[in-house]
């Protein structure tokens, strides 16, 4: 790539991410990670206490699957505007909070695999 | 002498085109094998379920034909080679509104799977690692694909196609299109091998 390339590519890449900062990359990836952590949470605790699990059957056809979805979007939505409006300002190195996130959701697709949260939830 | 469909076909961006196209071809051959084998109850069953149950697998159908392309275009902005930029964006878009679609089918037809008689009882019954396993891993799973589609068409939508331009703002618009597109292969195959078992 020749110096002139390198130069506008690097002004196309500071143009954007001027206009728009990071922070609402960032914001926008870590509300879906809280939304999805906050129904592993949810459903663990459901699993380990049977009064939990009562009181967040919002319908009684659902059973308390309703509740956990009550909490995961309202844990996704509520943290996005949150997030959004504390980030969407500021210049992140989207690197570092990318690889966070992908291990953040390794997490959250790990607890919701049964075997692993009914053990998590057998602890308590 | 052409005909107007034909020429508007031909002048749109060719993912588009394909998922236009794949869904015709999609509708062409339920509606035939609806024809050959009626009445339609004899296709759907006699469950008070059946049309639920229809509309939440055409779907995840639908869902899987749009977010496969997407996700081949989310590759080619990964390498930064996409042309089709503007296909990527309503391909994602499509994506979240079908899985929003889905969800909402699978909340529905859900409380048939849990109601006295139903597939749950069977699966508890006869073979309970189906349900405590598998499909408990589906449904939660099912639900991820929601969140992923939608971060990439916010992001697609919002940035524009700038993001073309900078290699971590493709990564972080592309990747969660793919993992939603994993979350969506898992459930759905999951919930096609589980209703093979004991359909609602």
């Amino acid at each position: 790539m020749s110096v002139a390339t390198v130069s506008k590519v690097f002004k196309e890449e500071s143009g954007v991410r001027n206009r728009l900062p990071t922070g609402i990359v960032v914001a926008a990836l870590f509300a879906a990670l809280v939304g999805l952590l906050t129904l592993a949470v949810v459903n663990i605790y459901s699993d380990a206490d049977a009064g939990f699990q009562r009181a967040i059957t919002l319908n009684s056809g659902i059973g308390p699957y309703s509740g956990k979805e009550v909490f995961w979007l309202g844990g996704w939505f509520l943290g996005w505007v949150v997030l959004h409006f504390a980030l969407r300002k500021k210049q992140l190195n989207l690197r570092k909070w990318f690889g966070a996130w992908l291990v953040g959701m390794a997490i959250a697709t790990l607890l919701m695999y049964p075997p692993v949260f009914e053990a998590i939830a057998d602890l308590f | 002498m052409e005909l107007p469909v034909l020429s508007r076909i031909r002048k749109m961006e060719p993912s588009l085109a394909t998922l236009l196209i794949l869904m015709v071809g999609a509708i062409a051959v339920i509606g035939l094998v609806t024809a050959v084998t009626a009445p339609v109850s004899d296709l759907l069953g006699d469950s008070q379920w059946s049309v639920i149950s229809v509309f939440h697998g055409l779907g995840a159908t639908a869902f899987l034909l749009g977010a496969t392309i997407a996700v081949y275009l989310a590759w080619r902005l990964y390498i930064g080679e996409i042309r089709a930029f503007r296909d990527l964006k309503w391909l994602a878009a499509f994506s979240t509104v079908m899985s929003a679609v889905t969800i909402s089918f699978g909340n529905w037809i859900y409380i048939g799977y849990r109601a006295p008689g139903g597939p749950r009882a069977f699966f508890m019954n006869d073979m309970p690692a189906i349900h405590q396993v598998f499909f408990e891993f589906k449904e939660f799973i099912a639900l991820f694909t929601l969140p992923m589609m939608l971060v990439g068409t916010f992001l697609l939508w919002k940035y524009g196609e700038d993001i073309v331009h900078d290699q971590e703002l493709r990564a972080a618009a592309s990747l969660p299109i793919l993992l939603g597109w994993v979350y969506l292969v898992l459930a759905y195959v999951l919930g096609a091998a589980i209703t093979k078992l004991a359909g609602v």
